[in-house]
């Protein structure tokens, strides 16, 4: 079974394609328990589970959100999105300060694109696993 | 010793009592939970510029982590009192107050300056059609909402707004609009009269936020602080004029004190309290005994005094609708840091046909945390913060506010073991005016779609629990001057007095009343 500490860097990874830093991971590993104490022991297994067997995590996490499966899992990618705003390197992924408006549209287009892409996998992954 | 007057509570309602009494050269006690922020210097640079060179932990995510409360414990109250520094606000409340809820999420503040410690600071006069079934009219609110005005420190406009805002006597310059709101503010003066004539009026609003110096306190400075840090001197909070009140020795203030009940003996009032740090009974003996407790807490004493384990009392508030809008042109333009984080400008729709006015607030998003709008996304998780960077500088929020009536309320009622039972549920909203809004934001340029609103909430302006009306036969209704029936001497002077809410921010409209209330006491007392 994969490790219940590396949900932390697997997410952190998923989102922003770059190890985690040790102040964020401590302080996801200090909430992620309580989270997961509002969830069944087989649903927090699962999940575990799932994080050590899934490659595309964005993909699972993007279809189990709309099928309404593991949230726990949705839960705690909000949760390691609050923890890595605060971070200055994180600074840029959250705040655009120079005007790029033809290049916003193309991103926010290809982004849709992307996301449509990542749902049809997710959905396939959601069905390999019997989710 | 017997006081003339006892005040419970400090929020706008208790303090602008305080205010009037004052003025009237009495001195009153003031009981008062008074929970205080911590300590904390708000920075003195933008928040944004701080956020590039430092870990904004503290700040903004809490040494407890205070801020995932929500995700944590699946509550959600407003962001701004969800905040590290703002938890004061609601500290203990709980504990203090155990409620068992069914419908919307209640909040309630022990805070020194009650709720108001973490408004917004919208501030708006009632018009005559909009004090309905109260036995005053705007003309007696007037001179008290003039005095306030000169106390607050109002800023706002003349203009499209001001028949349905009041006078603008003393008000400061408005604030400077961001580029969305100056946009669409520009779009509409292109097109008002055909606007108007449909029922559609766009302004500046009227804040308790300082566009210049005024009485001490700085001018706001654009740095996006407002939801991070408690007590900032340039955004009025009651607490201000309550500490003038207690240097100038004009108000004796004893904070700790969670009031309970009241009885009558040898012909005065006792207010049965308890002592929060060291858990004793304490009494205070008083003439006249002014609740401002907040609605559901002086109701809560009300209920209490009588032994009153059965009646329902009405609870009204604005159910809330968030609209939020995309101007198009800012698609993937830079955030504006340095834009005002609150209400840029006021929408009203004036609608005959439905018999229905509404008043929205346009609120700029660069006050909250990036990752609150991460939850709002639809899409994949990587997508979701391409959105938060290159969308989310094209889009405001409206917050449309819908009118609280006794046909639409929920009810408050105290149980034998001293919790209250709350029940509330904000009211639905017919599609065809949600439809109309977006219509007619569109037509201005701010696309939205009725997909993207999320279903009506609670907007946290609570009224109605012992209305005042205009001859009062039954227990909890109050008189025109707050008194309650069958009471002598008990005035309610907070939103439980409001037995209809338009659809305005209220608690400019407590406070005058207050004031006008606390100016009938002082001049019945004299005598
Ligand atoms: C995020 C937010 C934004 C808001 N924005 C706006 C806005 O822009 N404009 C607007 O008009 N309104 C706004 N409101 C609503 C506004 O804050 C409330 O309507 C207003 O504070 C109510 O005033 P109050 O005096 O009746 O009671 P409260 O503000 O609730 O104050 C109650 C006071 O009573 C004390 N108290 C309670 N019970 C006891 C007891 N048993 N013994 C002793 N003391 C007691 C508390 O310590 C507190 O001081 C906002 C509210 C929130 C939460």
């Amino acid at each position: 079974m994969y490790s219940f500490n590396n949900d932390a860097e697997k997410i952190y990874f998923t989102l922003f394609n770059k190890s985690i830093p040790e102040e964020v991971y401590h302080r996801f590993q200090a909430v992620s328990k309580k989270i997961d104490n509002n969830y069944p022991h087989d649903k927090v297994v699962q999940y575990y589970e799932l994080i050590g067997k899934t490659d595309d995590l964005e993909a699972l996490e993007l279809a189990a959100r709309y099928l309404r499966k593991q949230p726990l899992l949705t839960e705690k990618f909000k949760l390691m999105v609050y923890l890595a705003e605060i971070m200055p390197d994180n600074y840029d992924v959250f705040i655009n300060e120079n005007p790029k408006r033809f290049i916003g549209y193309i991103k926010i287009i290809f982004t849709i694109m992307r996301t449509v892409f990542k749902l049809g996998k997710g959905l396939i992954i959601i069905l390999f696993y019997k989710l | 010793m017997i006081y003339k007057v006892i005040i419970i509570g400090t929020g706008p309602s208790g303090v602008a009592a305080a205010f009037g009494f004052a003025e009237q050269g009495i001195q009153p006690l003031i009981l008062d939970v008074g929970k205080v922020a911590q300590d904390v210097t708000p920075l003195n640079e933008n928040i944004y510029d701080y956020r590039k060179k430092n870990d904004a932990f503290n700040i903004m995510i809490g040494k407890n982590y205070e801020m995932l409360d929500h995700v944590i414990n699946k509550r959600s109250p407003s962001p701004k009192i969800s905040s590290p520094y703002m938890q004061f606000v609601m500290e203990d409340a709980g504990s203090l107050s155990p409620i068992t809820e069914t419908g919307s999420h209640v909040i309630q503040s022990f805070a020194k300056g009650g709720l108001a410690s973490a408004w917004g600071a919208g501030l708006y006069r009632f018009l005559d059609d909009e004090l309905i079934n109260v036995p005053v009219s705007a003309a007696e609110l007037d001179p008290y909402y003039d005095k306030l005005t000169k106390e607050i420190g109002i800023s706002g406009d003349t203009d499209d707004l001001t028949p349905f805002f009041g006078s603008t006597e003393n008000l400061l310059r408005p604030l400077r609009l961001s580029g969305k709101s100056e946009k669409l503010y520009l779009k509409y003066q292109r097109t008002r009269r055909k606007l108007n004539a449909s029922g559609i009026f766009i302004g500046r609003p009227r804040l308790g936020v300082l566009s210049q110096a005024y009485d001490n306190r700085i001018s706001y400075n654009y740095h996006n602080l407002e939801m991070w840090f408690p007590n900032l001197p340039y955004i009025y909070t009651p607490a201000f004029t309550l500490e003038k009140l207690i240097r100038e020795n004009k108000v004796v203030y004893r904070k700790s004190i969670l009031a309970e009940s009241w009885f009558r003996e040898n012909g005065h009032l006792t207010v049965k309290a308890r002592n929060l740090e060291d858990g004793l009974q304490v009494t205070f003996k008083c003439k006249k005994l002014v609740l401002a407790a907040g609605t559901i807490n002086s109701a809560k004493i009300a209920l209490k005094s009588k032994n009153d384990y059965r009646t329902k009392l009405p609870l009204l508030d604005n159910s809330l609708l968030q609209v939020p809008l995309i101007t198009p042109s800012f698609i993937g333009d830079k955030l504006e840091k340095d834009s005002f984080g609150l209400t840029n400008l006021n929408i009203l729709f004036d609608w005959h046909e439905y018999n229905l006015r509404l008043q929205g607030s346009i609120i700029e998003l660069t006050s909250p945390a990036r990752a609150l709008f991460y939850e709002m996304f639809p899409l994949s998780a990587r997508s979701n913060l391409t959105l938060i960077k290159y969308l989310l500088p094209s889009v405001s929020i409206l917050f449309l506010y819908f009118p609280g009536s006794s046909n639409n309320s929920g009810y408050i009622t105290l149980r034998s073991d001293n919790t209250l039972e709350v029940e509330s549920f904000p009211c639905e909203i017919s599609k065809k005016i949600i439809q109309k809004v977006a219509y007619t934001l569109l037509n201005m340029g701010a696309f939205t779609h009725p997909m993207l609103i999320r279903p009506p909430a609670h907007s946290i302006h609570y009224a109605g629990s012992m209305p005042m009306v205009e001859n009062p036969r039954q227990n909890y209704h109050c008189n025109k001057y707050g008194e309650l029936y069958g009471e002598p001497g008990i005035h309610v002077v907070d939103g439980s007095l409001l037995s209809y809410v338009p659809s305005k921010n209220h608690s400019f409209t407590l406070m005058a009343n207050a004031m006008r209330i606390a100016d009938y006491i002082s001049r019945t007392i004299e005598k």
